[in-house]
């Protein structure tokens, strides 16, 4: 929340190109490691557009240190249910859990 | 005749005693033999047959769903058995009614046809996880038409040969050079010397079907009066040798299924193996594996095909060499078949069960890749128990000609389908053979043990969706993110309570939260065990590739955020959703 909010305090127009150019090369990284990398970093950059701030809670439970085992496998199950792009979100959770 | 037979169906009719004294004497006096004297009888001896066999399919269709009592069955089949004898020729339409009832046993064609009224339908449904549904007895009218081929077999083996030569030969008829007369119908020879002119014409889309038809109809034979089958196995193993691929393919997997007793149901279902099962599978069947006897679709097979039709049991092995990829697939499938139902229960010596394992094995690396993916879903098929006993009879993953390791060599092939099965396969048998492997068990460890290793191995390769199977395989079968299975009620602890809830779940009861880590910590710790030196440096790599990840998505997630507040510029819904988020939070833990 922190950093969204300092990123809404302080950002122009120039930052707005940066970030994207930030964001693509996150989403470039993630592609490589699946398989059909194009796919892959379509469905994320969709993923990224959605927006779906419950799916961003859930992974950061799947990855936190704090969270115990049982509340990252329902984080997981949870994505699951929700998302359509649920084999890279999932995929990726794997890796993190 | 008409009036009285269709009548029987009906045992709350008052003059039902009358008709059942009608039966009786017919059968005892056999007097029903004069229906052949009279003349143009052909029409009433095929009124004869349907009629009864309408009876007998009849209880199905009453309202009251009375069941017939069985006399009327034994008087019935007594009967027709006379007419069999002493008719001088039946009517090909009897005969092709008789065969018709033993396809009752195939839930495609029952399900076709149209359904008298619910109860007929709910009997007709094949949902497996019902076991009140599945038919613990054949049908009344199987019944009858397998005791009229058993009882007259003599006349029926003439019967039936002439209606299966029609068939095949009719279809098959650029290739049928074996076929001798065999007491056959003059429209054999006929057909024989038309098919040398046709050399080019395969066949047609009927003919196909009808020979789809026949070939199940064949299996149910064998399974229910294998002698009447004497002179078919002949025209059968020269149709294993027709030079339509498909053709031959068919045949394959006729054969193949009629060693194995499958009928014309299909195969059992297949065990399912969960690698995520607590407590896992013993060997020693300290858990039972509740098996449901299906009538219609348990393999048995009534003699070993092997001695009685050794010939063609040899070019029915033959076939492992065919140039076609379509019968050798078919062959590695029922070969599968073969090993799992022991031959239709009638058992295999050792030598031949290790010389067809072996045969198995050297599918596995056939040139073509729907062999090779027949033969890792064959051992897919397989329990834990056969997998052990049968499978591992020739060694384990470590022993070069072995099935199990060239199967673990299958992670490794060029083509995506093959893999995806193989380490599917792979990681469910060792995920099985969990519960084994932390007894100790010797045998199951030198057999089983090596596969995680293979598994890991595999990501030496560097090949993007090999990794993905691996990951995949990891969090599947190996170590399942749902193992021990999670409660969905939450953890409370209060023991007394807990402990009525879970009356139902066994072994379960107080598996509290710190339980759950200690088992799955063991079923690491043994992975980790199993694993060599290279695949424990890929195991320790991939631990460490999940905290870096883990960043990276963290900062993704961040950038997502930025990037959309960017687009939306909109502090009121920013505010909303982040009270949205947290309201979440409270609701997971």
């Amino acid at each position: 929340m922190l950093t969204v909010c300092s990123a809404q305090a302080g950002v122009t127009e120039s930052n707005e190109k940066q970030i994207k150019g930030q964001l693509k090369s996150l989403i470039d990284y993630f592609a490589k490691t699946l398989p059909d990398p194009a796919r892959a970093s379509e469905d994320l950059m969709k993923f990224a557009k959605m927006h779906d701030r419950r799916s961003y809670q859930l992974i950061r439970f799947c990855t936190s240190a704090e969270s115990d085992y049982r509340k990252v496998y329902k984080a997981i199950v949870r994505q699951c249910c929700c998302t359509d792009l649920d084999i890279y979100c999932v995929r990726a959770n794997l890796r993190c859990v | 005749m008409t009036k009285i037979l269709p009548a029987l169906a009906d045992p709350s009719n008052p003059y039902n005693s009358q008709h059942l004294y009608v039966l009786q004497s017919l059968a005892t006096v056999k007097s029903i033999v004069l229906l052949a004297d009279i003349p143009s009888s052909s029409a009433l001896i095929l009124h004869l047959f349907t009629c009864s066999f309408d009876v007998l399919s009849g209880p199905s269709r009453e309202k009251s769903g009375e069941e017939l009592s069985k006399n009327v069955e034994y008087h019935l089949t007594a009967i027709l058995a006379t007419m069999v004898d002493e008719c001088q020729g039946l009517p090909t339409e009897v005969v092709d009614i008789i065969l018709a009832q033993l396809l009752r046993a195939d839930p495609r064609i029952v399900a076709a046809a149209p359904p008298k009224n619910k109860k007929s339908a709910k009997r007709v449904t094949t949902d497996q996880k019902q076991t009140t549904l599945t038919m613990k007895q054949l049908p009344p009218a199987y019944n009858m038409a397998k005791n009229i081929c058993n009882s007259c077999s003599d006349k029926m083996v003439r019967y039936v040969s002439q209606y299966f030569s029609t068939i095949i030969v009719e279809a098959s008829a650029p290739s049928t050079n074996g076929i001798s007369g065999h007491k056959g119908h003059r429209r054999t020879k006929d057909n024989d010397s038309d098919s040398e002119d046709n050399t080019h014409r395969g066949p047609s889309v009927e003919d196909l079907k009808e020979i789809h038809k026949a070939h199940r109809l064949l299996r149910e034979l064998w399974r229910s009066s294998s002698t009447v089958l004497q002179n078919v196995i002949p025209q059968l193993e020269a149709e294993l040798s027709a030079d339509n691929a498909h053709l031959r393919g068919l045949a394959t997997e006729t054969m193949g299924d009629m060693i194995s007793g499958i009928g014309a149901a299909g195969p059992p279902t297949a065990p399912s193996l969960d690698p995520a099962a607590y407590p896992p599978i013993y060997l020693n069947g300290s858990t039972p594996n509740v098996e449901v006897f299906d009538a219609l679709t348990t393999p048995s097979s009534p003699q070993s095909f092997s001695q009685a039709h050794s010939l063609a049991y040899q070019s029915y092995l033959s076939r492992r060499n065919d140039k076609s990829a379509l019968v050798r697939a078919a062959w590695t499938t029922g070969i599968g078949r073969i090993l799992m139902t022991s031959a239709g229960g009638v058992g295999l010596s050792p030598h031949e069960s290790e010389d067809l394992v072996r045969r198995l094995a050297e599918m596995l690396e056939d040139s073509d890749e729907t062999v090779r993916l027949a033969a890792v879903k064959a051992v897919g098929l397989f329990d834990l128990k056969d997998i052990v006993q049968k499978i591992g009879s020739i060694g384990g993953v470590g022993e070069e000609s072995s099935v199990l390791h060239k199967l673990a060599e299958r992670v490794r092939d060029p083509k995506h389908m093959v893999r995806t099965e193989a380490m599917t396969v792979l990681g469910r048998i060792w995920g099985v053979a969990v519960g084994e492997l932390a007894n100790g068990n010797g045998v199951v460890d030198t057999l089983l043990g090596r596969i995680p290793s293979k598994i890991l191995d595999t990501v030496f390769i560097n090949n993007v969706a090999i990794n993905g199977l691996v990951d995949h395989v990891l969090f599947e079968d190996l170590l399942p993110l749902a193992y021990p299975p999670i409660k969905p009620k939450p953890v409370v602890t209060n023991g007394d309570s807990q402990r009525v809830k879970d009356s139902q779940s066994s072994g379960k009861s107080g598996n509290t939260s710190a339980d759950a880590d200690r088992i799955r910590a063991e079923r690491m710790l043994l992975l980790v065990k199993c694993l060599d030196q290279r695949a424990k440096l890929a195991f320790f790599n991939f631990l460490s590739r999940q905290v870096l990840l883990a960043k990276h998505l963290n900062s993704f997630l961040g950038r997502c955020e930025e990037y959309n507040v960017r687009i939306k510029r909109s502090g009121i819904s920013f505010c909303a959703d982040c009270l949205f988020c947290t309201g979440w939070s409270y609701r997971i833990e």
